[in-house]
């Protein structure tokens, strides 16, 4: 009868052991995280049009021109345009539409010339005898290209 | 033997010939267009006829142009001169077995150039 008594109290003590171990444990898997945010401070700034700067309109100006000009090359001034050269190969082109040939020596003198014309005085020479070849004004007598 | 040998020589001369598409296209101008490759104008029958351009350009004076000139065996000619860019590095595409065509306005300029710089165009010889 005392073995039985001993069995049974060795039973429930196993049980209440048991059931202790297991609520620690569960305690520990449910870990709770507690995150808190500091609240953020927002700055306000205010300036006033006094205290921005104490800079001109046009000193800022300058200084942009300045920054502008030190980034970019200088733009080289524009070639001084000879207008000498242009009437000589302006009278090349002429004399040659008023004989209505274009010889080899008519070559010659404009390629002599070519080289000291601006890009508006080549265009309104080598255009003005393209358009009095087309046209049938002039006759070529060059070997090849009439220029 | 000997015929042997002359029917070798035909048949090299038959394999040469056919050895990929030639095409001989002679300066041809119509109205304000003209096109035709240097080596077909070089190689013609007649001492007439003439394609090409000259690329032009300007160091002191920052620019280059072109100007390019055509005639065909009946001896019309046709001229244009331009500076635009868009232009000017087409004619620099040109070369001697080039095929070239360009159009021309009433004031002298080239409106349009093409060039061609395929195989069959025939190479000057």
């Amino acid at each position: 009868m005392k073995r039985h008594a001993l069995t049974a109290l060795a039973l429930v003590a196993a049980f209440v052991i048991g059931r202790l171990t297991l609520a620690a444990d569960s305690s520990a898997t449910h870990t709770e995280r507690v995150v808190e945010r500091q609240p953020i401070e927002r700055r306000i700034v205010q300036t006033s049009s006094s205290s921005t700067s104490s800079l001109t309109a046009d000193e800022v100006r300058s200084i942009v021109n300045e920054a502008l000009a030190a980034r970019e090359p200088a733009a080289e001034p524009p070639k001084p345009v000879d207008t000498a050269v242009l009437s000589q190969a302006q009278a090349v082109v002429a004399t040659s539409i008023a004989s209505g040939r274009w010889t080899a020596a008519d070559r010659e003198q404009l390629r002599a010339v070519m080289d000291h014309l601006s890009k508006d005085q080549m265009r309104e020479v080598m255009t003005s005898l393209a358009r009095a070849i087309n046209d049938g004004r002039v006759k070529l007598e060059t070997d090849g290209s009439p220029v | 033997m000997k015929k042997l040998l002359a029917l070798t020589l035909l048949l090299s001369a038959a394999g040469l010939g056919v050895a990929g598409s030639k095409t001989n296209r002679t300066v041809y101008i119509s109205g304000n267009w003209v096109s035709g490759s240097l080596g077909g104008a070089r190689n013609s029958g007649d001492t007439t006829q003439y394609i090409g351009c000259y690329v032009y350009g300007n160091e002191a004076s920052n620019f280059k142009s072109m100007y390019c000139s055509a005639r065909d065996v009946s001896g019309t000619h046709l001229n244009c001169y331009s500076d635009a860019p868009a232009v000017v590095d087409i004619a620099g595409r040109l070369n001697s077995d080039s095929f070239l065509q360009f159009t021309v306005n009433t004031a002298g300029d080239c409106m349009s150039i093409r060039v061609d710089n395929y195989s069959y165009d025939v190479p000057k010889q």
